[in-house]
């Protein structure tokens, strides 16, 4: 038996994550039980703040739990039940807690607390369905599946459908579930591409073993964890005392994280290994097992055949993981696959599933683009800043599969810079501080993702904080404060030196240019793609800001300053690093935390030398500080109301020199959006109504008219018919009754 | 007075088809005699169950019986496990027997403490020198004991014959002159009421866990008789993991629907029984394993629906609507009868229950033996299995319904009562591709493969088309019809996919959609009631009258189209992914009709529920009594729609339970689509 190495995501059993979830889900259901009740007690409001906290505080206390454990342990795992087990298609509802989920479920309850806060619901359904809303994106950021993932994420939708108040909310339903349609193939495509290929005679299947036993490649690395005593990290029943599990010497330990509720036999034995007098069930790590040449049967239930891993030598003191090969919608297993190799320099599924085609293109680039397409479509669409959050870190979840085609990656990148483009230049003409900060957040998700799709994932990601804590709390305020808030979210997004955003912008325009992800294209465009979304940005929210408060001072309120406050620390605090000035080895505190998610994502930069980093940092900042200066100078005392109505006010701006190119690009841009995009859109709606039109006809005229003759022929001509129809009953009776009678006479005969 | 003589002549035809000849079998020289009556009947004993049966030697010389077997082999196993047979003196399986004596032998069963399998089926093959008289059988069964034996051993007969009993006790009551609404009421809903209780019980007593290889093919609580002996027709009902499921949920709609009716008012007696009958028919095709049992049971189906469109419809157009369901069942019904003579009069020659030996057979199960592609056998030109699996399909695809013998479906769910449309939507639909499991799939695997692409692209074909039509509507009624449609087509996908993620996801559909369905055409049926409209354009903001209606439909139609969290998000799921390997394009098209369905059932629910209310409304004298206003659900409905709401629910958040039960099931299929080879083992779980 070829045995297989590799560095395997490391776990730690947890049985307290579910409490992120339930306290959100508790209060809507006490909203939904006790409606009556709740639209008029100003109680169940403060449930929803207090249910907001507390799932903010599990998530805190989590995050704490995995900082305490070893770098590469950080990876928390709770199952809580099974959803399907068919073939090799294994969904479980497990969660998963890393430092990405950690950093994802803080901003998701941070907001969902904001939003409680900021803006009380006085419907009861409401508030339940914001409840839900928070629940579900928090279950999008902490699944540990593609099926999960997916799930949350349309819950999430409908929950934000049934929030909304606008008369549109039907077709941002109906496109936020056809968005999800590429990500759905996309992770289907992934499934089957990982266990066969597709050839001329159809799809083949793998004949790999699904379970291998997989050691770590680098004994030194992992003696240091295996001298841990195993309780510290295996699963325990709360009734369990806390001795220690008794390790012989020359034992070994084995894990077994997948499939969960599998039992796991060893050799010939007619029980499975077991703790206590109960028989350990998956998942459970490093369980201690006697060293020496083993066969293991692991038997996953489910009406599934045992997969039995033959002749296994468990070294004293070393840990053997099982784990599965082939098809797997879970991020982990997929992750592991891709990693493994076989000791004695065998096929790896990496290098498999990097050679498979379908139509002549490669399943891995494919994919990628499906999954980006999926999640970019959400993040344009998002009902909520958290959503949008939520679907980056998503992206970023699935950045493991980047590396796998740099194709993916250059046009991910492209597209991902085009929306945020397109999305600030929108803002630049929208009428309302709703709209700009609208567009402004599709355009900040838009930059993180590119940043992903480049290799700068932390970067990306710290850019995404920084954002969504400005235009979390600002998104959800009544009219008058979010249009008073925009100076807070424009410091906090405009990369001003060293604070707010600097650091992240910075780092991703300087890693644009020097990626090697995006092979054969000029880096020099995704920079630039970088420097004038921002730059649009950030002109656009100063522009809205100047021309709104410029004659009267912004009402100022202490919660908005403290978040602006936060914004502005959060970039520095989290980002900070020599690196922008020349010392390409010093990391940020953000990276350390997210080096376990990131480091097997192999992204690789170019040494661009000190001169052009700083070139581009000294760009970057030109081109922000230069929107202010205009847009402070050309939009200052103009009146410009926050409505529909700014012809004035535009005509005023078109007529300055220096805005009516940005301007013109923006009209250019609206009527793009307008007539093309939402041409296209409106199109391919009134072309379906229409084939849906023509359908019905053919359908009334030529499909159903005959039979419609037929039946009319029928009715006339077949008197009986008419009989039957309207039932005599006596016939149908004498009928039945002959009818039973035949039936018990044949059986008594 | 002809008219009047009709029934009688009808009355006698049936009877003499039954009451037909015994065949009279040579005298054998091997004699093999049990009890008066066959099979034998193992009963406790010696720690098992045990029978004993005679082999007498006829003849006059001494005769060799070379081998004594329960039938069967370690691929092929017919009976349980640990059933055997022997001579009683200790000869062992093989024995000589004098001229005119007789040798006892004995057939034990001593199944495990706490068996699984609670009961044995099978046959004893008698092999001697004697070779005219060839192989000879002795049919066996036992069952382990239960509590009230006379109905737990006999669950699905009595889940099929009870609502007739129901229709034969209102017929009499009504030939007698005493049938009154509130009986006949009473009487309904004991009988639903104990539909389910039977079939809460056949699901408890159900063991997910046996397969084919564990005996008695795969099935269990099986019920087998001769029915036709000289045809070798049997009266032969099981179930196994592809079909439990729905009898549960046939059972929860009719009952449903019983409560539903209270509302019907017109000749309600009749109305119930006919209601009874098409119960009745459900469960007979549903639980079937003989073809002339299922096809009889098909027609009861058709006649009973296309009774209840016809005489209890809603509008002038029933006649039209029960008329076009006629003739569509009939030519469906010809094809599919045409279909089933083809496999019966190609089958090997097999033994019934009892042991008797006939040359043909209707049985699902050994159909299911005959290996109809290695015969090369050829019809029309074409090779024999695929033009039969074709007539299946085409018969089938009127049932579905498929595009383009689809036009049935729109009239007849338009027309028909809500709860008539309740069962036709949500129980109905689900018989056509879950016979076509049974019977094309199982019994032609290879032709199934070979038309797999067909069925995947008609079921393609029907999910955007009526997905297409159903956006082109506005009455409520013909909305659903054609997003049935759309969705049933699904289920074609995925038993073309001939994956088990495809036929899991089939079947999941076929429940789970079954009972979204249902639900809202009772939801609509309600606001019928009310209103007496069903144009989705003359509502709007129905949340404010009709908050518990309006959360309901919410729900309904999010399950309907496979909102995560909800029941159809797994049939929906499993399909597309299933077929995927095989048929991407075809997958990923089916997956955009969805969203086409996902935008119709999105407009009508913001057309219905939000915006601003329709103030004609308030001065419509249908709702003075009611101040104006829609009135909400009331408790009767809210029963109605409670279990429903409920089952989508649990199903939407742990399937685990429905798909637990079809595992072993769906894996029979697949091993029986995709049998052992170098390729597609890692299809099979």
């Amino acid at each position: 038996m070829s045995e297989y190495v590799g560095p395997l995501q490391r776990i730690a059993v947890s049985r307290t994550l579910w409490l992120v979830l339930v306290f959100p889900l508790l209060a809507a259901m006490a909203e939904v039980l006790f409606a009556r009740r709740a639209a008029r007690s100003r109680s169940f409001a403060r449930a929803e703040i207090a249910a907001m906290a507390a799932a903010l505080v599990a998530v805190v206390v989590h995050a704490v739990e995995i900082a305490r454990l070893p770098a590469d342990d950080r990876f928390l795992i709770e199952h809580l039940w099974r959803l399907v087990r068919v073939g090799q298609l294994d969904v479980s509802l497990d969660l998963a807690f890393d430092p990405l989920s950690a950093l994802a479920c803080a901003l998701v309850a941070a907001a969902g607390l904001t939003a409680a806060i900021v803006a009380p619901e006085s419907s009861s359904v409401r508030r339940a369905c914001r409840c839900v809303l928070v629940a579900a994106i928090l279950l999008v950021v902490l699944a540990d599946g593609f099926v999960v993932a997916i799930a949350a994420a349309q819950v999430a939708t409908v929950a934000g459908w049934a929030i909304a108040r606008d008369e549109a909310r039907s077709r941002v339903l109906v496109v936020a579930i056809a968005a999800d349609a590429p990500f759905v193939v996309g992770a289907v495509l992934l499934f089957w591409g990982l266990g066969g290929g597709w050839g001329s005679g159809g799809y083949t299947p793998d004949l790999s073993p699904r379970f291998v036993a997989v050691r770590d490649a680098d004994p030194a690395a992992g003696a240091e964890r295996n001298a841990r005593p195993p309780r510290a990290i295996a699963p325990r029943d709360d009734d369990d005392d806390d001795e220690p599990i008794r390790i012989a010497p020359g034992d070994g330990f084995l894990t077994l994280t997948s499939s969960p509720g599998a039992i796991v036999f060893v050799d010939d034995a007619r029980t499975p290994i077991a703790l206590g007098d109960r028989p350990l069930r998956s998942p459970f790590v490093r369980h201690p097992i006697r060293g020496g040449l083993h066969s293991f049967r692991v038997h996953a239930g489910g009406s599934t055949d045992d997969y039995v891993v033959p002749r296994v030598v468990v070294d004293g003191g070393r840990e053997i993981a099982l784990t599965v090969l082939g098809p797997s919608v879970t991020f982990r297993h997929i992750q592991d696959e891709l990693v493994v190799r076989g000791e004695r320099g065998g096929a790896t599924t990496r290098e498999d599933f990097a050679r498979r085609t379908l139509g002549g293109v490669r399943v891995a680039t494919l994919a990628c683009l499906l999954l980006f397409a999926g999640i970019a479509a959400r993040v344009a669409t998002a009902s909520s800043v958290a959503g949008g959050a939520a679907a980056v870190c998503l992206f970023a979840r699935v950045a493991f599969l980047l590396p796998l085609s740099h194709a993916a990656c250059a046009a991910s990148a492209c597209a991902a810079l085009v929306i945020a483009v397109g999305a600030a230049v929108s803002a630049c003409r929208a009428s309302n501080a709703r709209g700009v900060l609208v567009r402004v957040g599709v355009a900040q998700g838009s930059i993180a993702l590119a940043g992903i799709a480049l290799g700068a994932s932390t970067s990306a990601l710290l850019m995404l904080v920084v954002g969504a804590l400005a235009l979390g709390a600002l998104a959800v305020s009544s009219r008058d404060e979010r249009a008073s808030s925009l100076a807070c979210v424009a410091i906090a997004l405009a990369p001003l030196p060293l604070v707010g955003s600097f650091w992240s912008a910075s780092d991703l325009v300087v890693s644009a240019f020097t990626s090697r992800a995006i092979a054969t294209l000029p880096t020099v465009l995704p920079a630039a793609g970088l420097v004038v979304s921002i730059a649009l940005g950030s002109f656009a929210l100063w522009r809205r800001h100047f021309a709104l408060f410029s004659a009267r001072r912004s009402p100022s309120h202490v919660g908005r300053v403290g978040l602006a406050a936060f914004a502005l620390a959060v970039g520095p605090i989290l980002g900070a690093s020599r690196r922008v000035f020349g010392d390409r080895t010093a990391t940020t505190i953000l990276e350390t935390w997210l080096d376990p998610v990131f480091a097997r994502s192999h992204a690789r930069f170019a040494d661009a030398g000190n001169a052009t980093g700083l070139a581009l940092v000294i760009a970057l900042y030109g081109a922000s500080m230069a929107a202010w200066a205009i847009a402070r100078r050309r939009t200052r005392g103009v009146a410009m109301s926050d409505d529909e109505t700014t012809g004035s006010a535009d005509r005023t701006i078109s007529g300055t020199l220096v805005a009516r190119p940005v301007l013109g690009l923006a009209s250019l841009v609206v009527r793009l959006d307008r007539w093309v995009i939402d041409g296209i859109l409106n199109a391919v709606a009134v072309t379906v109504r229409a084939f849906a039109w023509v359908g019905a006809r053919v359908d009334e005229h030529l499909v159903d008219a005959p039979a419609n003759r037929a039946a009319s022929l029928a009715l006339r001509g077949i008197a009986p018919l008419r009989r039957f129809a309207e039932l005599q009953m006596w016939i149908y009776a004498l009928l039945v009754a002959a009818f039973g009678a035949a039936v018990l006479y044949s059986l008594a005969a | 007075m002809r008219r009047r003589a009709l029934p009688f002549v009808l009355l006698a035809l049936v009877l003499l088809s039954l009451v037909a000849p015994t065949v009279a079998f040579a005298a054998p020289r091997v004699v093999v005699s049990g009890p008066p009556r066959l099979p034998l009947v193992l009963t406790p004993r010696e720690g098992g169950y045990a029978a004993d049966f005679v082999v007498t030697n006829a003849g006059d010389a001494p005769l060799v019986v070379s081998r004594l077997a329960i039938r069967g082999d370690d691929d092929d196993p017919r009976s349980p496990v640990r059933v055997t047979v022997r001579f009683a003196d200790g000869a062992g399986t093989s024995a000589v027997i004098a001229p005119g004596a007789s040798k006892t032998a004995t057939v034990r069963w001593m199944p495990e403490r706490d068996p699984r399998t609670k009961q044995a089926l099978g046959h004893v093959i008698v092999t001697s020198t004697d070779e005219a008289s060839g192989e000879i059988a002795i049919g066996f069964r036992a069952r382990v004991p239960t509590p009230l034996a006379f109905v737990a051993d006999h669950l699905l007969s009595w889940l099929v014959f009870l609502p007739i009993v129901g229709a034969l006790v209102a017929f009499v009551l009504r030939l007698a002159g005493r049938s009154s609404d509130r009986a006949m009421r009473g009487v309904a809903i004991g009988i639903g009421a104990a539909e389910i209780a039977l079939a809460v019980a056949a699901t408890t007593r159900f063991a997910p866990s046996l397969g084919r290889a564990d005996g008695n093919d795969g099935l269990q609580l099986v019920d087998r008789a001769v029915w036709v002996r000289p045809l070798g027709v049997e009266y032969y009902v099981g179930v196994d993991g592809t079909n439990i499921a729905l009898v549960l949920l046939v059972a929860l709609l009719a009952f449903v629907g019983v409560l539903a009716s209270f509302g019907v008012e017109r000749r309600a007696a009749g109305y119930y029984a006919v209601f009874l009958l098409l119960v009745a028919g459900i469960m007979g095709v549903l639980v079937s394993l003989d073809l002339v049992l299922l096809f009889a049971s098909w027609e009861l189906v058709l006649v009973s629906s296309c009774v209840l469109v016809g005489s209890w419809g809603e509008s002038s157009r029933r006649g039209i609507a029960a008329a076009k369901l006629g003739l569509f069942g009939v030519v469906a019904s010809a094809v599919m009868a045409a279909a089933f003579i083809a496999l019966y009069t190609h089958s090997d020659r097999t033994f019934l229950v009892d042991g008797a030996s006939v040359a043909h057979t209707s049985a699902i199960p050994e159909l299911a033996r005959v290996a109809f592609a290695a015969k090369h056998l050829t019809l029309f030109g074409m090779p024999f299995d695929h033009v039969v699996w074709v007539a299946l399909v085409v018969a089938l695809g009127v049932g579905l319904p498929m595009f383009p013998l689809h036009t049935w479906l729109p009239d007849a769910l338009a027309e028909a009562p809500a709860p008539v449309a309740a069962m036709l939507g949500g129980a109905v639909l689900p018989l056509a591709p879950y016979v076509l499991l049974r019977t094309g799939l199982v019994v032609l695997p290879e032709a199934s493969r070979w038309g797999a692409a067909a069925l995947v692209s008609f079921g393609v074909v029907t999910i955007v088309y009526g997905a297409l039509c159903a956006l082109a509507q506005r009455d409520l009624r013909r909305i659903l019809a054609y997003g049935s449609m759309s969705h049933m087509g699904l289920c074609f996908v995925g038993l073309g996919a001939l994956t088990p993620q495809g036929i899991a996801g089939a079947l999941v559909q076929m429940t789970t959609h079954g009972a979204a369905t249902a639900l809202l055409f009772l939801l609509v049926g309600a606001l019928e009631d009310r209103t007496g409209v069903r144009d989705v354009t003359r509502f709007g903001g129905l949340t404010r009258d009709m908050p518990r209606w309006s959360m309901l439909l919410g729900v309904a139609l999010f399950a309907w189209i496979g909102v995560p969290g909800l029941a159809c998000f797994w049939g929906t799921l499993l399909a597309i992914a299933g077929a995927f390997p095989t048929w991407p394009a075809h997958a990923i098209v089916a997956m955009l009709g969805g969203v086409l369905g996902a935008a119709c059932a999105a407009w009508a629910l913001q057309r219905l529920c939000f915006g601003a209310p329709n103030e004609a409304w308030r001065a419509s004298p249908r709702l003075e009594p009611f101040g104006g206003k829609i009135p909400d659900l009331d408790a009767r409905e809210l029963a109605c729609a409670a279990p429903l709401v409920a089952l989508v629910i649990v199903l939407g958040v742990w399937p685990v339970p429905l798909l637990a039960t079809m595992a072993t099931g769906v894996r029979d299929v697949l091993v029986r689509l995709n049998p052992a080879g170098p390729d597609p083992l890692a299809l099979i779980p």
